[in-house]
């Protein structure tokens, strides 16, 4: 292909690349829930519960919760999770947001004014205290449901898979053309 | 690993985004997009993109397979892109990472793809690539690409105002990680060899 040509196909390109972001930051409230974070999420299970979850909901044991007010300024609870990732809290406690943190890079935020209508879960434990280890819930809870994000994990990750894989198609095209 | 948003200083994350162009830009006026280049970018890319979803529990934690590494031996200097790429579907699509720390993410990953790179070139000429030797240069270079990451990471988790036993946890808890980036990149360069040794050619990486 001729140089010239190169030069215009890479001036069309940055145009379709910059598209196809602003295409992609509209659907950003679509795809990413508020919830989620790198590879950490925070799940509200019942009245004065939390679970912190790695993604493929593995306990995160090395979290520590914070709760802050509805302002977001007053820290009312803070410690750690339970080696299953659970923190208990007062729940009359005014919580507006809660954030966990494991200390290696992972975090996740949870905003209880967003919060989406869930099962009740869990059977109440001493607000803000953790279980004691060995400790079981009574009567036995069901498992905690991680939060359906709004698109299931397999479409989203086919849909990336597909984007590189049209960019693939439409180059190799052009490229046995040349 | 991502760094998350909401982690670092607005400063890094700036620093992050100066980082990552600084490399990139020079490169494309350089070398520019080549559009011969842009299928194999898009493939490694989805392997990338992908690679983040391979994650083993490692104590109360886990980690993540990366394969920048891999992406430095395949794509050499173009890694860059592939990189940014993965990382920007992985944060829109899985809510890996962030949208202010993606300069520091991209730079970071890829470094280690570089720096991949520029080992598996050097210690290749070095060795006589045949058989299972071929392996050899690349286990080394994303061994070390993988390590240079974590470094990376933890080094901004440091600046951020992480104690200093992160950083040291970071590297041990990676460990598995690291030593799997290698068995990847020698596993795929030992085939991608033998497949172009039966073509009767040579498979030079990037």
């Amino acid at each position: 292909m001729p140089v010239h040509n190169l030069r215009a196909l890479g001036a069309i390109s940055f145009k379709i690349i910059a598209l196809v972001i602003f295409s992609f930051m509209l659907l950003h409230g679509i795809f990413v829930t508020t919830v989620s974070a790198h590879r950490m999420v925070i799940i509200k299970g019942g009245e004065g519960r939390l679970q912190v979850l790695y993604d493929g909901g593995i306990p995160a044991g090395r979290a520590m919760v914070t709760l802050y007010d509805r302002q977001g300024n007053v820290i009312v609870a803070e410690g750690p999770v339970d080696p299953d990732g659970f923190f208990y809290f007062d729940p009359t406690l005014d919580v507006g947001r809660a954030t966990a943190s494991d200390g290696l890079g992972h975090l996740a935020h949870f905003d209880f004014m967003m919060e989406k209508k869930q099962p009740e879960i869990a059977p109440e434990t001493a607000p803000g205290t953790a279980l004691a280890e060995g400790e079981q819930l009574q009567p036995q809870a069901p498992p905690v449901e991680a939060e359906q994000p709004q698109v299931p994990l397999t479409l989203r990750v086919l849909l990336g898979l597909l984007f590189f894989g049209i960019i693939g198609i439409i180059f190799q095209r052009r490229k046995s053309k040349c | 690993m991502h760094i998350p948003d909401g982690l670092v200083p607005p400063v890094i994350s700036a620093t992050g985004f100066a980082l990552a162009l600084g490399a990139t830009v020079p490169l494309y006026r350089k070398a520019g997009l080549p559009a011969s280049k842009i299928t194999r970018i898009s493939l490694v890319a989805a392997v990338v993109f992908v690679s983040s979803l391979v994650h083993i529990p490692v104590g109360l934690t886990t980690v993540h397979f990366t394969f920048a590494p891999l992406a430095g031996i395949l794509l050499g200097p173009f890694s860059f892109v592939a990189v940014f790429l993965a990382i920007f579907l992985q944060w829109l699509l899985l809510g890996h990472g962030g949208i202010t720390t993606l300069g520091l993410n991209t730079f970071a990953m890829g470094s280690a793809a570089l720096l991949s790179c520029f080992l598996f070139c050097r210690i290749s000429s070095l060795l006589p690539a045949r058989g299972k030797h071929a392996a050899f240069p690349a286990v080394l270079a994303a061994v070390s690409g993988a390590l240079l990451k974590v470094v990376l990471v933890g080094t901004i988790l440091l600046f951020s105002g992480f104690p200093r036993e992160t950083f040291f946890l970071l590297i041990l808890l990676h460990l598995p990680v690291i030593l799997g980036e290698g068995a990847v990149a020698g596993l795929a360069v030992y085939h991608l060899s033998r497949h172009f040794r039966a073509r009767g050619e040579a498979f030079a990486g990037a």
